[in-house]
């Protein structure tokens, strides 16, 4: 059965190649149907990650201004601790809570706030980071709780972040997962996870594997034509990538191959009879990706898909120092591409249907680093962002920290705050929206069980 | 009584000083004039050497005196340094006229002197070792390493003075040709000075020709293979020689080659183009060829990144430090890297500030130095695995307390001082050199550093109030001598070199080495390194049996051996019985070769010419591996990396470079060839397809040249037939055209397989 229905989608995604039969790819193409007894969703939905690279200091991001639900936090308070990391307060894009709280958004975010206070349709969620479980400080410091491993290094928080494992290894994304439970639902054959990262864990697996494309135009195969000579060579490449030699890691490359050229052709097919996109977008790494996943999601049903997950990445926020200038230029494009994004899932009729949310290594120091110019640590816990009209926008979810060296909050005595919401509860919002089954909810967040508050209702 | 009041008086001017004027102006009455000899009048003096000459004063009871040195009037150049006991130093270069005038005084009577004259001779060569150690029979070029070289200097072979380039004090290169009768025998070579003062070496240096222990030691398949762990691939030429030296001959002279260098930052334009280049020209052309691979594998192990230290003023310097210390002592590696500009500039080590206000030490390069360049996260046994607890968890080295403690062990560094200025906190950004310590900005507290047994005289802890750079020096020492360091390092340097996957074993015997060479000697990367390749783990497979002539030695329109000819019964059947011999080959050993390594393997295997300003850089890049600039401290890829279950049905299998090779990368990786094999490699650098398209009408030939220079010899045959279909139908006829036609199908099918990508 499987095979059969890989061999169909084989038919449909080469037929361009036409020297190419269905039988002679063997990339594992594993579509596993994990949804073939239920139903699927006739509508059409997309998740969309922005990771921030090198750990977003939150701190920055979302500074409280005026707070009646924690009188603990000020303006001044804030402005004392960091010193000349602080940012001026008449810089800051001010939001309101339901709370009656009063925070301001980092002055570059400017077009994230708009559309907080306009259109509400952005979330923010507080201190989200990496747990296993819920964490007091006095677990923490006494270890009396399962603690995340290896926290404050970016490799293994970035990790945490895309597997939901944080206890350790773990060698599949929640996204990767999710992927695996939904993916009977797209018919084409073309992967439920796009990635414009490359081999990003968060979007691998275990029976699937995201396609992988640039900003930019697709690369199919180069230097093919029609002629007998290049048809024979062509016919010869395909032998080669199923030729089975005995090396385990020639076996991997030849599936990777075969996968690269099957979704190529398929995109290249899809993306050949899209209608143009009249929304513009800024001419930035991040602007530039979402960009080509709204093209992508433009022409989702040459695609045959109704559910995707894209991943998109920025790097450039390890801040260790220059801080105040490079996270004005990294907030810059972030705020600048989700709202260009944005507009063009409205332009494409599907602003309902598509969630963009962020992730980040870790948040940073509230204390800052010395050096010439000002910087901060890697910390824990930070405040993201939800983009979407499905989004219960216009609030803050979750619970912001005491602002206090060696406060409540703090895992440290430099302002590292222990995380109130887990990735996991972040997550599981994100997943039920999409449509996951409730019942492959927990092999998409392991972890999930352990938190017995529900996750944050922010959509 | 006499003899005893002239000693006093004489005390007493040496105390006095003045004195020596007032009281010895005039000769005390009754006496004769002060006079001043020199003994010799005149020596001969070899640079290098310096010569002691001594005064005699009479006639005074001051018998101090000056000593100085000059060039006779007219002459330039600098004439060299005399103390003030008379030990003349000569100088660096002979003056223009050869001669130095050295002149003692009398201080008591300076009208009292006397001169001696000294003929400057070249100095004594000295002759350490040739680059290769050995030759075959035609000519040769050779680089001599040693010291006291000068311009003019000659290499002599076999008593044949050869013509010979000055390069430098320590280096010449000269070409030669070795003769028949000197086939397979040591010959003897030295260097000699020019006049004046001719001299040569007497250092027992020999070269050998051919080789002494008869025909080749191993088999071109073993040399071919092993070629492509300790050099950037196999080449006609390399795969001779090694058959001559052995795999450990090879690593030996390797140790001494001559470094390929990387353009002086000085004078370049100040983006990083001209320094990429430089590495395709190297690793294609350079003689250090293992230098190169090594030194490039530290360097993505202790990242610093071009991204960020984009000019070469900065990245030389950080690039010359792998340079030097490739066989060097990995102690000392920790040193250079830490003090390195480049490096302080990317992981804020340089000027990071003691604790002041509300801001603390930078944490980055603590965390960073600790975490990946040298014991990682978790405890480690001797074999790289994981040391777990009862519970079965990793235990982690160090704590977020560590870091912290290990951050105010960097501070108070800068950046070198520039000539002229003077230190401060802060010194202005500059290049040359290492870091400085201003240790008013250095945080004096004590610290906790790693805790284990550590052996005596290395600290666990540091004391309050020492100096920037006593701390740093006994940081290093606590992380050099704690236990990871072996395993960590010797892992990641089988994966780049050898293997993605090696056994427990492999990783321990390597690690034993790195804790003690057998001398005692702890971190040798030498050593280290000739335990990776020489170890059974890299060397099995090396018995494949089927192996021929390199491209370029089959006759045109040859049809090569019979075992290899689809016409012959013969087919590949010894290499499809036995592909690996008797070897135990791991099923997942090899690698995929890194992007950036795929070019210059086929420009050697076509034995390509690329010059130093190429384009290459910009092939790489769409391979997804911009050279020097991998875009974040964890470098292009993680060493435990795993590849998607998707691709590897579903096993754990570990292939750090896979990293890179996601869907869309494997088809760039293809169409890289396309641009290869079918279009240009841009300026400064061209393949040359004659000698493949002079095989192009004989597809049996092509395929067997190419099998040899790529293949190891060891192409299955299913996949040969499988290129040769292709081949035969690339074109009809036998015109210049059409043999381009199908050597270029048979290039671009085979270096586009996996079999071929995945270095095993």
């Amino acid at each position: 059965m499987m095979n059969f229905l890989r061999r169909d989608f084989l038919k449909l995604g080469l037929r361009s190649l036409s020297a190419i039969g269905a039988a002679s790819v063997v990339g594992r193409l594993s579509q596993v149907n994990a949804l073939a007894q239920t139903a699927c969703p006739t509508d059409y939905k997309a998740l969309v990650c922005v990771f921030m690279f090198g750990g977003n200091d939150g701190n920055n991001t979302l500074v409280p201004v005026s707070t009646p639900s924690n009188p603990n936090n000020s303006y001044s308070n804030y402005a004392t601790i960091r010193g000349g990391l602080a940012l001026p307060q008449t810089s800051l894009n001010m939001i309101g809570t339901s709370k009656g709280d009063q925070f301001g958004l980092h002055p570059n975010l400017v077009e994230l706030a708009t559309l907080y206070n306009s259109n509400k349709n952005v979330a923010v969620v507080a201190n989200v980071g990496s747990l296993v479980n819920p964490l007091t400080q006095t677990q923490y410091l006494q270890k009396t709780a399962r603690i995340p491993a290896n926290l404050f290094s970016h490799l293994d928080q970035q990790t945490e972040w895309q597997t939901a494992q944080a206890q350790g290894f773990a060698n599949t994304g929640w996204g990767g997962r999710l992927a695996d439970a939904m993916q009977g639902c797209n018919t084409g054959g073309f992967p439920l996870i796009v990635s414009l990262n490359g081999n990003v864990l968060f979007a691998a697996g275990a029976q699937s594997s995201p396609a992988t494309v640039t900003a930019g135009a697709v690369a199919g195969l180069q230097g093919f034509n029609t002629t007998a000579p290049s048809v024979a060579r062509l016919t010869a490449l395909n032998n080669l990538l199923g030729f089975d030699n005995g090396l385990e890691l020639a076996q991997a490359s030849n599936a990777i191959g075969s996968a690269g050229i099957h979704q190529s052709t398929l995109l290249n097919q899809a993306l050949a009879s899209g209608k143009a996109l009249t929304t513009a977008f800024p001419n930035t790494s991040l602007g530039n990706q979402l960009l080509q996943v709204a093209k992508i999601i433009n022409v989702r049903s040459g695609l045959g898909v109704t559910r995707q997950i894209f991943f998109t990445f920025l790097g450039g926020f390890d801040t260790h120092d220059k801080e105040l200038n490079d996270q004005a230029t990294g907030l810059t494009q972030v705020s600048q591409a989700m709202q260009a994004f944005y507009t063009a899932t409205q332009e494409m009729g599907v602003g309902q249907n598509v969630v963009t949310f962020t992730e980040s290594d870790f948040g940073r120091t509230l204390q800052p680093s010395g050096g010439a110019t000002l910087g901060s640590d890697h910390a824990w816990g930070s405040h993201h962002f939800v983009l979407g009209d499905a989004v219960k926008g216009g609030d803050l979810y979750g619970t912001f920290p005491t602002q206090k060296l060696s406060g409540p909050d703090d895992a440290t005595t430099r302002g590292v705050w222990i995380p109130t919401t887990s990735l996991d509860q972040y997550g599981a919002t994100l997943a039920n929206w999409f449509g996951v089954p409730p019942a492959k909810l927990a092999t998409v967040f392991p972890n999930l069980a352990n938190f017995k508050t529900p996750p944050p209702a922010f959509l | 009584m006499n003899l005893r009041i002239r000693r006093i008086q004489g005390g007493l001017v040496c105390a006095l000083g003045l004195a020596g004027t007032l009281g010895f102006q005039a000769p005390v009455l009754g006496q004769t004039a002060t006079t001043v000899t020199i003994t010799p009048t005149a020596a001969g003096v070899r640079l290098g050497t310096a010569f002691q000459f001594t005064a005699r004063v009479t006639g005074n009871t001051n018998t101090t005196v000056a000593w100085t040195v000059a060039l006779p009037a007219g002459d330039t150049g600098s004439p060299g340094t005399v103390n003030t006991g008379g030990l003349y130093t000569p100088p660096a270069a002979l003056p223009s006229g050869n001669t130095a005038i050295v002149t003692v005084t009398s201080l008591a009577a300076p009208t009292a002197s006397a001169s001696a004259t000294v003929t400057l001779l070249n100095p004594y060569p000295a002759l350490s070792s040739t680059f290769p150690g050995s030759v075959t029979v035609g000519a040769f070029t050779l680089t001599a390493n040693g010291s006291n070289f000068v311009n003019g200097a000659q290499l002599i072979f076999g008593g044949v003075a050869l013509p010979t380039t000055f390069v430098s004090a320590t280096r010449l290169t000269a070409t030669g040709t070795a003769v028949q009768s000197q086939n397979n025998t040591r010959v003897a070579v030295a260097v000699t000075n020019p006049a004046p003062g001719p001299a040569t070496s007497t250092d027992a240096v020999t070269v050998t020709v051919g080789s002494l222990d008869g025909p080749a030691k191993i088999t071109a398949t073993a040399a071919a293979r092993f070629l492509d762990q300790a050099a950037f691939g196999p080449d006609a030429a390399t795969i001779v020689h090694v058959q001559g030296t052995g795999l450990d001959g090879y690593i030996t002279e390797q140790l001494s080659a001559p470094v390929s260098p990387y353009p002086d930052p000085v004078n370049i334009p100040v983006n990083l183009a001209l320094v990429q280049a430089r590495f395709f020209a190297n690793a294609v052309h350079g003689q250090d060829q293992l230098g190169q691979r090594v030194a490039l594998a530290l360097s993505e192990i202790m990242v610093a990144s071009g991204v960020e230290e984009n000019t070469p003023a900065q990245l030389v310097p950080y690039l010359q430090v792998f340079q030097k210390n490739a066989f060097g002592n990995f102690r000392t590696l920790m040193n250079d890297i830490t003090l390195n500009v480049a490096m302080g500039e990317y992981l804020d080590m340089r000027n990071n500030d003691k604790a002041a206000g509300t801001a603390l030490a930078n944490e980055n390069y603590a965390r960073e130095l600790m975490q990946l360049f040298t014991i990682g996260l978790s405890v480690l046994n001797p074999d790289g695995t994981l040391k777990l607890d009862a519970a079965g968890n990793a235990i982690p080295t160090y704590d977020q307390a560590t870091v912290q403690s290990f951050a105010k062990v960097y501070t108070g560094w800068t950046y070198p001082t520039k000539p002229g200025a003077t230190l401060a906190k802060h010194n202005p950004a500059y290049y040359v050199g290492p870091m400085e310590a201003f240790d008013a900005n250095h945080d004096t507290t004590a610290k906790t550093l790693l805790q284990y047994a550590a052996p005596a005289g290395v600290l666990t802890s540091l004391p309050a109030g020492q100096t920037a750079a006593k701390d740093l020096a006994q940081a290093l020492d606590n992380i050099f001598y704690h236990p990871n360091l072996a395993p960590f390092i010797s892992k990641q340097l089988i994966q780049h070199l050898v293997t993605s996957n090696p056994s427990p074993g492999y990783v321990n015997r390597v690690a034993t080495v790195f804790y003690d060479n057998g001398s005692g000697v702890r971190g040798d990367l030498a050593m280290v390194v000739r335990a990776i390749l020489l170890d059974p783990e890299a060397r099995a497979g090396d018995n494949g049996t089927a192996f021929n002539l390199p491209i370029g030695n089959v006759p045109p329109g040859g049809t090569g051996d019979a075992a290899n000819d689809p016409g012959t019964v013969a087919i590949g059947t010894h290499l499809h019985q036995a592909p690996r011999g008797g070897a135990k080959f791991s099923t997942v050993a090899g690698h995929l070769r890194e992007p950036m390594f795929v070019i210059p393997a086929i420009l050697r295997g076509l034995g390509a010419q690329v010059n130093d300003t190429n384009a290459l850089n910009s092939l790489s890049t769409s391979l997804g591996q911009n050279v020097f600039s991998p875009p974040s401290v964890f470098s292009y890829f993680a060493p435990g990396y795993q590849i998607p279950a998707d691709f590897s049905a579903g096993a754990t299998l570990g292939g750090p470079e896979y990293q890179l090779q996601s869907p869309s990368a494997a088809v760039g990786r293809i169409n890289v060839l396309n641009t290869m094999i079918y279009g240009s490699l841009g300026n400064g650098a061209l393949i040359d397809l004659t000698a493949l398209t002079n095989l192009g009408n004989s597809p049996p030939a092509l395929m067997l040249a190419i099998n040899n220079a790529f293949f190891y010899g060891l192409m299955p045959p299913n996949m040969r037939s499988d290129i040769l279909s292709a081949v035969n139908a690339a074109a009809t006829g036998t015109t210049a055209a059409a043999a381009k036609a199908r050597a270029q199908a048979a290039l671009y099918l085979a270096l586009s397989s996996s079999y071929y990508n995945v270095e095993h």
